[in-house]
């Protein structure tokens, strides 16, 4: 015999006529020969038929009306659902496009703000009007006893502390040929290369001439002008160490050509500093000598000896080589030349 | 006995099913009206709740009429439409357990006795059941109703499409997707667990 549970559903399958022809006659043999498995199909079929029995309820009279009433709504709202998911979708992308545009916009404002605390300081270097060399501007002055110097309208160079040491020259010339001198002078520089960085100014008759250069172009310059030494009345030298800042002035008075050369070859601008000061000492000792050699060379003037025509200031006439001496130089020597004539005597 | 039927699922829901399906809301109309009742009746039977099985009828057919484009008749329409209802009641009884009744015994105890001793007779072992008057006896069967709540709705809805709408097994393992062998045990076990109720109440 069977175990209870296989029973059940056999009786069950019995029960509902669910069973295969074979296995319902098995099932109908096995009950006629048992009461309590009889006895068990009917209280089956009594549970069954009591559920069975509960009444039919029928639906609301009103549930086709509503059932067609919701299915309407749906068709209506389907489009308009539609149109409100798109509508949402866009909503959504249009939030997160600004949700991201926003955190750029404040990645950007925080990084300049680092960039403002963090950058670092910007070194302003100083202008130079009309000039790019960072040299001061000294002036040369020719002393004429009979000669009132008036105020200097020297050519106005902007005066910067340059960050090398620099070497301030004034030269002072003096000579009857004041003129002649003076065209030496220009075509002296003309012919360095140095006249695009030349100041001309011009003073009652006298000329000043200011410009910036290297100690080897104002050394080649010292030697050109040292050529007409014979034929100044007087020179005068000051120089003036930048680098010591501390304004003292060497005046070397009755310079002679001789010290002129040796001050234009100076080894270094502390060199022609110490020979600046040599010479005001031996020039001041040997004003008291009665020799005075130096100032009978200067007195001598001839101005034929001198032959030296009036040059015609022209850019074109600076040769090449001279004007490509420039580059690469550093401006060490501020010059100022300034010539004047002189009277029939000192 | 019962609303037992083997429902014609021919030719006529077909065709009703073909013309919905091409927009004609009169074949529509129709096959609501066919299966109303019966749809209505065996929710009401799952769920307890009269609103609530008004409600879920409607969900039902709004769904069907939603989807009846997609329906590619691999089975009958009325498998297919019972699936639906029985899958959003049983939903719905999981979800929300508005099973309110307690305990049986309160209720009985509440109750006059008589459909107790109504019940005892009938369950007599020498007595026969008359469906009819069964029906008619109101507290009678708002008792089979409450022990048929008592049950776990996995057993209830083998009940009631079985007993009440007069499903086959095929058409049952059909509809809850499931195995014909699993019909059998669990309509069997669930049969027992209610008649154990009905033992242990008288």
């Amino acid at each position: 015999m069977k175990d209870i549970p296989n029973i059940n559903e056999f009786l069950n399958s019995l029960l509902d006529d669910e069973l295969a022809p074979r296995e319902r006659i098995q099932a109908q043999r096995m009950i006629a020969h048992d009461r309590q498995l009889q006895k068990q199909l009917r209280q089956l079929q009594k549970c069954r038929t009591l559920i069975g029995s509960l009444p039919l309820v029928k639906a609301p009279e009103q549930l086709t009306e509503k059932i067609k009433a919701a299915v309407q709504i749906e068709t209506t709202e389907q489009p308009q659902r539609q149109f409100d998911k798109l509508k949402g979708a866009r909503h959504l992308l249009f939030r997160k496009v600004l949700s991201v545009a926003a955190m750029v916009a404040l990645l950007a404002i925080l990084g300049t703000v680092v960039y403002t605390i963090v950058a670092p300081e910007k070194v302003e270097r100083p202008t130079i009007v009309g000039q790019d060399l960072q040299v001061p501007a000294t002036t040369v002055e020719v002393d004429s006893p009979e000669v009132k110097l008036p105020s200097l309208a020297l050519p106005k160079v902007a005066k910067v502390r340059p960050a090398e040491p620099v070497l301030l020259c004034k030269l002072r010339l003096s000579a009857a040929a004041a003129d002649a001198i003076d065209s030496f002078v220009s075509r002296a520089i003309q012919d360095n290369g140095l006249s695009q960085y030349l100041s001309l100014a011009s003073r009652q008759g006298k000329n000043s001439y200011a410009l910036t250069c290297s100690r080897k172009e104002a050394n080649l310059l010292f030697n050109d002008l040292a050529q007409i030494w014979p034929k100044l009345d007087s020179a005068t030298l000051t120089v003036q160490a930048d680098a010591d800042q501390s304004g003292q002035e060497i005046i070397v008075k009755n310079l002679s050509s001789e010290q002129f050369r040796q001050f234009a070859g100076g080894a270094s601008l502390e060199n022609c500093v110490q020979m600046a000061k040599n010479f005001t000492a031996l020039n001041n000792m040997t004003a008291l000598l009665p020799a005075k050699e130096i100032l009978t060379t200067i007195a001598d003037s001839t101005d034929e000896r001198l032959a030296i025509p009036k040059p015609v200031f022209t850019s074109n006439d600076i040769p090449a080589k001279k004007q490509q001496r420039r580059s690469g130089l550093a401006a060490e020597v501020y010059l100022t030349i300034n010539i004047t004539g002189i009277g029939a005597g000192d | 006995m019962g609303q037992r039927t083997t429902e014609n699922v021919g030719v006529n829901d077909s065709v009703l099913v073909e013309l919905s399906r091409q927009g004609d809301s009169e074949a529509t109309e129709r096959l609501i009206l066919k299966y109303q009742h019966r749809i209505y009746n065996v929710i009401l039977r799952m769920c307890g709740n009269v609103d609530d099985a008004a409600e879920l009828t409607q969900d039902t057919f709004v769904k069907v009429i939603k989807n009846i484009g997609n329906f590619q008749a691999r089975s009958s329409f009325y498998t297919w439409l019972f699936r639906i209802a029985v899958n959003l009641t049983l939903n719905y009884c999981q979800r929300d357990m508005r099973l309110s009744i307690s305990s049986l015994d309160t209720q009985i105890d509440s109750s006059s006795g008589k459909p107790r001793q109504t019940l005892k007779e009938l369950l007599a072992d020498d007595s026969s059941i008359d469906p009819s008057a069964v029906a008619a006896n109101k507290e009678l069967c708002r008792l089979l109703i409450q022990m048929l709540m008592n049950l776990d709705e996995s057993m209830r809805v083998l009940i009631v499409l079985r007993d009440i709408e007069g499903m086959n097994y095929a058409q049952i393992a059909q509809i809850l997707g499931l195995e014909l062998g699993t019909v059998k045990s669990r309509l069997s076990r669930a049969r027992n667990a209610l008649r154990e109720k009905l033992e242990a109440f008288l």
